[in-house]
């Protein structure tokens, strides 16, 4: 208990300062976040002819996760990546924290930016297709978990890079990879055999599944098992990081 | 005062060792290249000493401290700080230590006042304890009318006041500071120095400083390594590393900028070194160690043969700073 209590303080002023840091263009980048995935709702949903309620949900809750990964990859990568290059991992590496939480305090800060934004294209698709959004507690499960599990590609590509450029393209790189290997905006069934082989390793696949079963209001055992990978990988992701991963210094 | 704010840990200066570092070296290697940072170095500093390390830029030195606070995993040997295995436990050293680095701070948008009192939280300390040791040290630093600015608008100097008062939140029974007066003025130095002297002699604290400022740093420390490419080259108290210089006097001479403009700089020298031993500090400003007995022949010849192109000279008592010189063989900046 003693430890989940500092665990608990640590996160809480880590997050506070990410909070804090943010504060100039916090409107600005929470303007940019929530027009930006609405704008690729309103476009995606519009080509083709007749789209079916099924395509509709893979429309709306794309945006959702492109967002949570984009954070768990480019943004964690970068903003780690940005901070080994001006030195400030020698502050946080001397005190005595947890990386483990230092990193979830970062995607928290991260997450609490682009909610606006995922909050808008949920919504804001379900009005503009008059899709049925299923009010579901378990998106509050879902969005934090599916930016977890996908943290550690980020956190790994930030502190491991050998200079910032390094991260900068290579967490666009691996960005787009894990996005086309991800049945996000179309079914897994339209991808070629060794892409859906391949996406059933990534964690955008099984937060995507979750989310189009959430928002449908279907809770059953597909659901269940995509909380469990995410789980696993979030696990994964924090364990890999507190274990394999030191304050690179630069 | 300091006095209230820093750890109350109760340890003498002649107590057990603080930091055991034996037979480090530290190579770091990018693609086919690798550079020796540290060489075999061993080092014992006791506990509630303050401890200077000095040496020219690239010696090694903050390779050495970042080893010590567990912060780079040596590449061979050992270290024990407050008898914890860094090496083993390098997460365990840092409830033990503060740290004030050279680079700029972590925190940008946030004010000095609250950067203070979060760091004291992640320390460690109660909320009421930080609050109170964040204002103690801002009123001690006087950093008062700076408490709400952010610390990205900071100048240089205020950020390193700033830096040191981060280094001195929570509880550190070591400090380690890195170019503590970098960028300082006058009075912040001075303030800087009292307030490492006052960690050490009222609570105990050990404290690590990093430093060039070889004739500000020689009235604090207590003991003294010199580093130069990763090694230990010296080591004892001020008065006996000065020893070493045994009846040697500096005589500092500034030569007028004509003398480098017409090209006579180079006969001025060879002139000094017939005098003694010339080290250069810069163009036209050399240190030249004479012996004692020959002190008055010495400046009659100065004044004799290079009246002229003198444009100031003095005489100087050996400082820790010229056996620095003489060791190291490099010019000393500021």
């Amino acid at each position: 208990m003693a430890l989940l209590g500092r665990y608990w303080l640590e996160f809480r002023y880590l997050f506070l300062v990410q909070i804090l840091e943010q504060r100039g263009w916090l409107v600005g980048t929470i303007l940019f976040t929530s027009i930006f995935p609405l704008m690729l709702v309103f476009g995606l949903g519009r080509i083709g002819i007749g789209q079916t309620a099924e395509t509709l949900a893979y429309v709306i809750t794309g945006s959702t996760v492109v967002s949570l990964t984009t954070v768990g990859i480019t943004m964690l990568a970068q903003d780690l990546g940005n901070a080994k290059e001006r030195g400030d991992f020698l502050y946080y590496a001397s005190l005595p924290i947890s990386k483990a939480v230092f990193l979830l305090a970062l995607i928290a800060s991260k997450l609490l930016i682009q909610l606006p934004g995922i909050a808008v294209s949920l919504i804001g698709g379900s009005l503009l297709y008059r899709f049925h959004l299923a009010p579901n507690p378990l998106l509050f499960l879902i969005i934090p978990l599916a930016a977890v599990s996908i943290s550690g590609i980020g956190a790994a590509l930030g502190m491991l890079s050998p200079n910032f450029q390094a991260t900068n393209v290579l967490s666009q790189l691996i960005l787009f990879i894990v996005m086309f290997a991800s049945p996000v905006y179309i079914a897994a069934s339209a991808l070629p055999l060794p892409v859906q082989v391949f996406g059933l390793l990534l964690p955008p696949t099984y937060a995507a599944d979750a989310l189009r079963r959430a928002i449908a209001g279907v809770t059953d055992g597909r659901l269940a098992l995509d909380l469990l990978v995410l789980f696993a990988w979030a696990v994964a992701s924090l364990g890999g990081v507190t274990r394999g991963l030191k304050w690179r210094l630069k | 005062m300091v006095a209230a704010v820093v750890s109350t840990t109760n340890c003498g200066s002649q107590g057990p060792l603080a930091v055991d570092v034996r037979d480090l070296t530290k190579r770091f290697k990018s693609g086919k290249s690798e550079t020796l940072a540290n060489d075999a170095l061993s080092l014992q500093i006791k506990r509630g000493e303050v401890f200077g390390l000095l040496g020219p830029n690239g010696a090694g030195k903050t390779t050495l401290v970042l080893q010590v606070l567990g912060l780079l995993t040596p590449t061979s040997g050992s270290i024990t700080v407050e008898g914890v295995d860094v090496v083993a436990h390098p997460e365990q050293v840092k409830t033990l230590a503060g740290y004030m680095p050279q680079t700029r701070l972590a925190m940008h948008n946030i004010e000095v006042e609250r950067a203070l009192y979060i760091t004291g939280r992640l320390r460690g300390l109660a909320d009421g304890v930080a609050r109170k040791q964040a204002e103690e040290l801002i009123e001690h630093l006087e950093l008062g009318e700076h408490r709400r600015k952010f610390v990205s608008r900071l100048s240089g100097g205020l950020t390193r006041v700033a830096a040191f008062a981060l280094a001195l939140m929570g509880k550190p029974r070591l400090v380690v500071f890195d170019e503590p007066t970098n960028e300082l003025d006058p009075v912040r130095r001075r303030v800087v120095w009292d307030t490492i002297r006052d960690l050490n002699r009222r609570r105990d604290v050990t404290c690590i400083v990093v430093t060039h400022n070889v004739l500000e740093a020689e009235r604090v420390v207590e003991r003294v390594a010199m580093v130069d490419h990763g090694r230990v080259v010296a080591l004892g108290t001020p008065g006996e590393l000065k020893a070493r210089l045994g009846e040697e006097v500096r005589l500092e001479v500034v030569l007028k900028p004509e003398v480098a403009q017409h090209g006579r700089l180079e006969p001025a020298r060879e002139r000094l070194a017939t005098l003694g031993t010339v080290v250069d500090l810069r163009p036209g400003h050399y240190a030249v160690f004479i012996h004692r007995h020959g002190v008055g022949g010495a400046v009659d010849a100065l004044l004799r043969d290079m009246e002229g192109m003198l444009d100031d000279f003095r005489l100087a008592p050996p400082s820790l700073e010229d056996v620095y010189i003489h060791l190291a063989g490099q010019k000393l900046e500021g």
